[in-house]
């Protein structure tokens, strides 16, 4: 098939590799995976399933549709995490159940990456007996299945279902889900039902402004003020009570605050909000009334709806981000098995846990304690602690901590902590308990507002003053144009509307930030600080040293590309593949190395100490060489990961592995010196290792800090921030964690632990590094917008002000002159497009949109 | 002019029927998932992906 060979070849010229399926770039987990079987490469299982699954039914033109970007989710991880069973007392407590008697779940879904995704999961009532519907919400990567409650084997049937395409799946906790009281649902009710009364204000007003007037239609006329005052007392007292509530709290805060003689505190913008709108609908209410004066309440309904929807799409806007995040720490189990002295098995809830107690964690299920094995063995999974979804062998006398899969195999687990003593619940503890960082932030922005309540305040006073000497009458038409002219529509909205919209954008370009206050810290950033293994490097080995024979480096390559080992693919990665050679494979021990006979030649790869020893206890008993071993000590002081190649009983040669650094590392770092900002990074590794990419990245001796505990991370975190810097924290593992949180914004980068997610500000889920530099350069961006927005705000303020205590504001100009500052306002914010799509990319972008085409154009044959 | 005091209050009555739709939808949901749907357009339902008519 035409469209097959289009993607082998393209594979083989474009790197990083491209999914055959969705064309995001491929995971090195899955290259290995994929490596051995056919050319295409995918980035998740459910990419390749679907891939076959459309070529076998002859759907190839589904690759004009895949065009559609989603990247709005995290790395899909292989399926050995995701928990192949939901407890019973989860099921009763989360599911609901439907009019017709089936159950209803919401599931939490990792790994969704394209409109394919969507499809294969929405197959799964014809693929899961019992299951009568599933829906995904693809954005937050939520799954709704609904099945029928008399088979109860449903449940764990589709978790495995989902577990066999990669999606990592768990039910998630009703209560800990944004909105899951209804006040996102209120909120945007009151978006519209407030436009829908400002509408029909609006049409009313529009007659009075066209010549209806008291004294030539005064029934009509009548008639009308009183319908405009009682659509806006709806819209005032339903839509904006939010509003009116919190502007009551903060002035009786600061009436406190000055009673108790602590002197002012600062008033929010709510203030002014509120009293615009207000004095607007109290004054027109008694114009409406006696019959005498004029009415503003056009634009009162106005501005009642438009801080609505911008408050709507403030909220709306971290959304997803943060629910991501909260997503991901929903790991722990809420039951735990506990075992009785006397070998009884009863389910307990996770807080009646009690150091001490043994436990069973069977396979599949996640530890719930920290503690150590005292019976069986298992391969345990820590992704949650360090990103690592690969499985590690453990068993009586290993340590195991919460939130730990044990992937396979039934284990006991002697409890040492539990709850929140536990790591993990020191980690979440740690990670619930911001707030303090935030507040000073958001109080800049409010004091502005306070200043400028105090401002129109007094001009309102003054002009009604000068004007009400003469004519009392004047005075008050003029106090009250002037507030309500001046009502800080523009001012409210400048700065949140700005942040909302980079922060959506940002998340389409897979920056996910959690907070819309984190980008105006991230323009201001002076240093930023990165980790090195995982952050600054893949996270991955690569062969940096070889010493010895070549003959046997290349029968080394050809045994480990049987095996799916980091090391075994660097090895492959650095000498090719040898396909025509016949291996088979003797031995493969964890940890040690591989034995195995390549093309008759017996060939041993491994730890140098397990060569060596498995050499002395072999019959040919050959001997070490020399120079050899002191090429492996030499290697070893740099910091490499030495393995040594033995053929045929002789020691031959000597690999030194380090982890490479990603390549845009060097690019990225200059840029970001580039902006005048000080990239640093603290790293937990050994000095060798650090100092090699310290020179590469050419930075200075003082920047660069090796051997480091989390603790001494978050000390020079701290010390930093101390000396006044605005520090910018990127890493990836849980022994960043702290780091993360205490500086002024974390940054946690793709495939690292959750916990790092969940400490962090902004998470990054797109591969390598580019995003750091992204999100610095939009945050300047969108910083410079804000500035203008607020500039413009404060000038059109000055002007109205002005005309307004000039007697020049009449209720028609007011009417025209406040809805169109927002609109122009808003115009110029969207007009910004910081984060753009159609900004310079990286080349890794743009020629993936390129690829879309080529694909497009192979697969879709004559129709396009 | 007194057909106003037929007209307004129908339009408006138009518009409350409007906007108890609108909350009938909120209260559905409706607005909750925005993406999804935009892709589902795609698949034809009998499950399988549509393919393009031109």
């Amino acid at each position: 098939m035409a469209m097959t060979e289009q993607n082998t070849t393209s594979k083989r010229h474009v790197a990083p590799c491209k999914c055959a399926h969705c064309g995001e770039p491929v995971p090195a987990s899955m290259i290995e995976a994929g490596a051995g079987e056919d050319a295409l490469l995918f980035c998740c299982v459910g990419c390749e399933a679907v891939y076959h699954a459309l070529h076998e039914a002859g759907f190839d033109d589904f690759y004009r549709f895949s065009a559609i970007p989603v990247g709005s989710n995290l790395q899909a991880k292989p399926s050995i995490t995701t928990p192949n069973t939901i407890p019973a007392q989860i099921l009763a407590k989360e599911a609901t159940v439907c009019e017709d008697g089936s159950l209803e779940l919401m599931l939490g879904v990792d790994g969704i990456h394209c409109a394919g995704c969507v499809w294969l999961i929405e197959q799964m009532p014809r693929a899961v007996e019992g299951v009568r519907e599933a829906r995904l919400d693809m954005g937050r990567g939520r799954l709704a299945v609904r099945w029928d409650a008399a088979r109860e084997e449903t449940p764990d049937e589709f978790l495995a279902w989902l577990g066999r395409f990669g999606y990592e799946a768990r039910p998630l906790d009703g209560s800990k889900i944004q909105g899951h009281d209804g006040s996102d649902r209120a909120m945007l009710r009151r978006v519209g039902v407030t436009w829908a009364l400002a509408g029909n204000v609006m049409l009313l007003s529009a007659a009075h402004y066209s010549g209806l007037d008291l004294e030539s239609a005064p029934m009509i006329a009548t008639a009308s003020r009183w319908l405009m005052l009682i659509l806006t007392t709806i819209a005032l007292f339903y839509g904006a009570d939010v509003i009116l509530r919190r502007a009551w709290a903060a002035v009786m805060a600061s009436a406190r605050a000055a009673l108790s003689g602590l002197g002012a505190s600062p008033l929010s913008v709510d203030v002014p909000l509120a009293l615009g709108m207000l004095i607007g609908w109290a004054s027109s209410a008694y114009a409406t009334v006696t019959g005498v004066g004029d009415i503003w309440l056009d634009s009162v309904a106005m501005l009642i709806a438009a801080v609505s929807s911008a408050r709507w799409v403030q909220v709306r806007a971290g959304r997803a981000a943060r629910q991501r995040a909260e997503q991901l720490l929903a790991i722990l189990p809420q039951v735990a098995r506990r075992l009785s002295p006397d070998g009884q098995v009863e389910e307990v809830n996770l807080d009646e846990l009690a150091p001490g107690e043994l436990v069973e964690v069977r396979a599949g299920e996640v530890c719930p304690a920290d503690g150590v094995i005292e019976y069986g063995e298992a391969a345990l999974q820590r992704g949650v602690m360090t990103g690592e979804s690969r499985l590690e062998p453990a068993s009586v006398g290993d340590d195991i901590e919460a939130g730990v899969l044990a992937a396979d195999g039934s284990i006991h687990v002697r409890v040492r902590a539990a709850g929140d003593a536990t790591r993990l619940g020191e980690l979440m503890a740690w990670i619930d308990e911001r707030g303090s960082k935030r507040a000073a932030l958001i109080q800049q922005a409010d004091r502005l507002g306070g200043w400028f309540v105090l401002a129109v305040l007094s001009a309102a006073a003054l002009a009604g003053i000068f004007w009400g000497v003469s004519d009392f009458a004047a005075g008050v038409s003029v106090a009250v144009a002037i507030l309500v002219v001046s009502c800080p529509c523009a001012l409210g909205m400048a700065t949140p509307l700005a942040l909302a919209l980079a922060t959506g954008r940002a998340a389409s370009r897979g920056i996910f930030i959690k907070h819309d206050d984190t980008l105006e810290a991230c323009a201001s950033a002076d240093v930023v600080i990165f980790d090195k293994t995982g952050t600054l490097t893949r996270g991955a080995p690569r062969v940096s040293e070889r010493f010895g024979d070549e003959g046997a480096m290349l029968l080394a390559s050809a045994l480990e590309a049987r095996s799916t080992h980091p090391i075994a693919s660097a090895i492959v990665d650095a000498f090719g593949h040898h396909q025509s050679a016949r291996v088979e494979v003797l031995e493969d021990r964890p940890g040690r190395g591989v034995r195995g006979m390549v093309d008759g030649q017996e060939v041993l790869v491994g730890r140098p100490e397990w060569v060596i020893e498995s050499l002395e206890q072999s019959p040919a008993g050959g001997t070490p060489r020399e120079d050899i071993l002191a090429r492996c000590e030499d290697y070893k002081e740099a910091g490499s990961t030495v393995v040594m190649i033995a053929v045929d009983g002789d020691l031959e040669a000597v690999l030194g592995l380090d982890d490479a650094l990603r390549p845009e590392a060097k690019a990225i770092v200059e840029n970001i010196r580039a902006m005048r900002v000080r990239p640093m990074i603290l790293s937990g590794d050994h000095a060798g290792a650090v100092d090699a990419i310290r020179v590469e990245l050419g930075m200075p001796e003082e920047d660069v800090k090796a051997n480091l505990t989390p603790e001494e991370k978050l000390a020079i975190v701290d010390e930093l921030c101390a000396s006044g810097a605005h520090v910018v924290m990127v890493g990836d593992g849980v022994n960043d964690a702290a780091a993360l949180q205490r500086a002024h914004v974390g940054v946690a980068m793709s495939g690292g632990a959750h916990l790092a997610l969940a400490a962090a500000d902004v998470f990054l889920t797109g591969e390598g590094l580019r995003g750091v530099e992204q999100l610095l350069e939009g945050s300047r961006d969108v910083m410079t917008s804000v500035r203008r927005n607020i500039l413009y705000a404060l000038g059109y303020n000055v002007i109205g002000v002005t005309v307004a205590a000039l007697g020049g504001v009449t209720p028609l100009i007011a009417a025209i002159a406040m809805p169109a500052s927002s609109v122009v306002l808003l115009i110029m914010t969207l007009m910004h497009r910081t984060f753009d799509e159609s900004a310079p990319l990286s080349p890794e972008f743009s020629s993936r949109d390129v690829d879309i085409e080529h694909r497009a154009s192979a697969g879709g044959g004559a129709s396009l | 002019m007194s057909i106003l005091f037929v007209l307004v209050p129908l339009a408006l009555i138009l518009a409350t029927v409007a906007v108890l739709g609108f909350i009938w939808a909120v209260g559905r949901g409706e607005f909750e998932d925005l993406e999804t749907p935009a892709v589902r357009v795609i698949f034809e339902d009998d499950g399988s992906f549509k393919q393009d008519q031109r």
